[in-house]
């Protein structure tokens, strides 16, 4: 479902559908600085695709905290071993 | 009074690796000193090691495999460290290595045709899960454990599931984990795009046993 089936708002040169397309490419921030532009000043006017990006950007960094690993101390220790560097 | 020696003891990071630029227009790069060698890889690649260590688990999705990949990667990335050009990216140069490392170790072992995802899900997203459920987005997201988050990666095919990593854990722009995994841009982008709506998938099936997404009728 695009968030157009719920809601169409047409602000500035971006709607909606457009919005939900590029929404990866926006909060990848890998879009020409005019075009980002161009998505913020929809979001600005549209609640509903706003509360959309919110979401995702939220969900990324939660993904990536649950993520954090810590590499076992004696692994590290025997890297260090093995490339003969000085332990600590 | 303080000479070159006493800068390099000083600070190891202000060693400085000099190319020689041959009449040809060829780069030679200056071999490094072992003393050099140890003293950058010290200061520069072993604070990455827990970072290291992370990406190895969701590639090989097992601590012993894990272990054994990030210590083969870190002797790589030592063994060729003169060949990485200070002041360049050094993230994406170890992430690299360790990628083939990984390729390398474990390639033999894939011999089952290379995994796809299915497009059953459309559009649809854990968004509009939420919304349609009347949940609240805050208590879905909070309900997410390490170990969710983690299967639900470890889910996922490998090709996808190494490009969502390297683009939503690691933070890497498209054109840096095209050059990581050796892959063009067009299908880093491809394999990020599916790779996320994947994961969300599997959230959403996560969340909805839990009972924390209720179902539209529920909602009702």
């Amino acid at each position: 479902m695009t968030c157009s089936d719920d809601h169409q708002t047409t602000a500035g040169a971006v709607d909606c559908d457009e919005l939900f397309e590029k929404l990866d490419l926006l909060i990848d921030r890998e879009l020409p600085q005019e075009e980002l532009d161009e998505l913020e000043t929809h979001l600005a006017a549209c609640l509903p695709c706003a509360g959309r990006r919110d979401f995702e950007s939220q969900l990324r960094a939660v993904v990536r905290d649950r993520c954090a690993d810590h590499a076992p101390p004696e692994l590290v220790a025997k890297i260090r071993q093995v490339l003969e560097l000085p332990s600590r | 009074m303080a000479d070159d020696t006493q800068t390099r003891a000083d600070d190891p990071e202000q060693v400085e690796v000099v190319d020689g630029v041959q009449d040809d227009g060829s780069i030679v790069r200056t071999e490094l000193s072992e003393e050099d060698r140890r003293r950058l890889f010290e200061a520069q690649v072993m604070p990455l090691a827990d970072r290291l260590y992370g990406a190895a688990m969701r590639y090989t999705r097992d601590p012993v495999d894990a272990q054994d990949l990030l210590q083969e990667a870190m002797v790589k990335a030592y063994r060729s460290y003169h060949q990485y050009q200070q002041g360049t990216n050094l993230k994406a140069w170890l992430y690299r290595v360790l990628h083939t490392t990984f390729l390398s170790m474990y390639r033999k072992q894939q011999r089952r045709p290379q995994e796809n995802l299915t497009d059953d899900w459309g559009d649809h997203t854990l968004f509009d899960a939420v919304v349609d459920s009347g949940s609240v987005e805050e208590d879905v997201l909070a309900s997410f454990t390490d170990q969710a988050v983690k299967d639900a990666l470890a889910d996922l095919p490998e090709q996808f599931r190494m490009a969502v990593y390297l683009a939503d854990i690691e933070g890497f722009a498209y054109k840096e984990i095209a050059e990581i995994m050796d892959t063009p841009v067009g299908t880093v982008m491809s394999r990020i795009h599916r790779g996320r709506k994947g994961l969300q998938e599997a959230l959403t099936e996560y969340a909805r046993q839990r009972g924390i997404l209720g179902s539209h009728e529920d909602a009702r």
